[in-house]
């Protein structure tokens, strides 16, 4: 009776045993399981992009030789706004040794687009000249790497006459026409002059901020330092040096005109400053579209 | 410049002006009392009427802090020589009120 019962316990037990591993092998044949990117990308086409970062970086630490890991690593932190993520990740794919020369490219360009996306311009310089040594024989390649120096030129500029740009040899004409219009904006549209906004205002109150742009202000000003300036004037005539009316709006005359006159350079400087950001923000969104 | 952040009052809410503050200087303690009395007794009686925010009574105060006596006093004449019905496209818009937006750190960095 024992012995019968012990027979039926291993019986039971290795059916169990047995039906375990034939439904393992019959689902893994069914569905194998597949460690690539393409459920990434489906959660990316869904727009589930915080999602397919996470598949992504999944498979690139389960297997980093993945196929095409790199790639949508790097793209998937871009649209989900992991710039500085996805440059260092495109910085340290780019010093892989294996790499052929339109995966480098691609790298180096990945680089320049994030440090763009970033506003962390340091990046840049040193991915153009390596894409300049590395490509000397790649026209495209050379075009892409002049007109983004070309664009960085106008970014990094402080002044007027401060943009220095290396022309290739041989690439002359194929300048994007933006960034060439952009150039010659910088350095061709008018800035105000502070000192001569200051002085004008200095002459007659208001007129610098006229000059500066802001004729509505300016005429203000006029009005401020003429209406103050005039009651000062009746107040000291009326009853004398001793009024206190005209010291009062004398004074308010006084401060409104020294006033006048430190706002009018402000309002030059600021004029400046509006224009070569406008420039600036039209360069920096066309060299977004360089991929 | 706690002082004055702390009266960046919204124009949408109107702040309870104490005389209570602290003053490293006498010329803050005169600027502070010249604020707070503006503030607790002529402007708090009146319609809203300051095109900019900050009003330029706050801009005033943080140009001095910023700028000193001299600098910031012309900055604040200034102001409000700009600060009339027909500068509408000058400045940008503060999203809440609607005013010209114009801290002292814009006019700080030219």
């Amino acid at each position: 009776m024992i012995q019968s019962s012990t027979t039926m316990r291993t019986s039971i037990l290795l059916y169990f045993l047995a039906a375990t591993f034939w439904s393992t092998d019959v689902l893994a044949q069914a569905a194998p399981i597949k460690n690539d990117i393409s459920f990434g990308q489906y959660l990316i086409l869904t727009g589930q992009y915080e999602l397919a970062v996470l598949e992504f970086e999944r498979l690139y630490f389960l297997n980093p030789e993945t196929e095409g890991i790199q790639h949508a690593l790097i793209e998937t932190h871009r649209t989900n706004g992991n710039y500085k993520r996805a440059l260092t990740y495109a910085h340290t794919f780019s010093l892989q040794p294996s790499l052929n020369k339109q995966e480098a490219a691609y790298f180096k360009k990945e680089i320049i687009l994030n440090a763009l996306l970033l506003k962390d311009l340091v990046w840049i310089p040193s991915a153009l000249a390596e894409i300049r040594i590395a490509y000397e024989n790649e026209p495209e390649m050379l075009v892409y790497a002049d007109n983004m120096s070309l664009g960085m030129s106008i970014l990094n500029a402080k002044s007027k006459n401060e943009t220095y740009h290396i022309h290739l040899p041989g690439i002359e004409n194929q300048h994007d026409a933006t960034l060439v219009q952009a150039l010659n904006d910088w350095h061709q549209q008018a800035r105000k002059s502070p000192f001569v906004a200051g002085a004008m205002s200095t002459i007659l109150p208001g007129s610098g901020k006229v000059y500066a742009g802001k004729w509505k202000d300016g005429l203000v000003s006029l009005l401020f330092v003429g209406a103050n300036a005039y009651s000062s004037y009746r107040g000291f005539r009326s009853v004398g040096v001793r009024s206190p009316y005209g010291w009062l709006f004398g004074g308010l005359a006084f401060g409104f005109y020294a006033g006048g006159i430190y706002g009018a350079q402000k309002a030059a400087k600021i004029y400046n400053h509006e224009l070569e950001t406008k420039i600036k923000a039209d360069v920096y969104s066309r060299l977004l579209l360089y991929r | 410049m706690a002082f004055a952040q702390e009266h960046t009052a919204s124009k949408a809410t109107r702040t309870n002006y104490s005389f209570g503050f602290t003053a490293a200087s006498e010329y803050e303690f005169v600027a502070k009392f010249a604020f707070t009395f503006y503030k607790k007794y002529i402007s708090s009686q009146d319609a809203i009427s300051c095109t900019f925010e900050p009003s330029c009574s706050v801009f005033g105060l943080h140009a001095i802090q910023n700028f000193g006596v001299m600098r910031g006093s012309l900055a604040t004449f200034d102001r409000l020589t700009r600060c009339h019905g027909w500068n509408q496209g000058y400045y940008r818009q503060e999203p809440v009120t609607g005013l010209n937006y114009d801290p002292i750190e814009h006019y700080h960095a030219h």
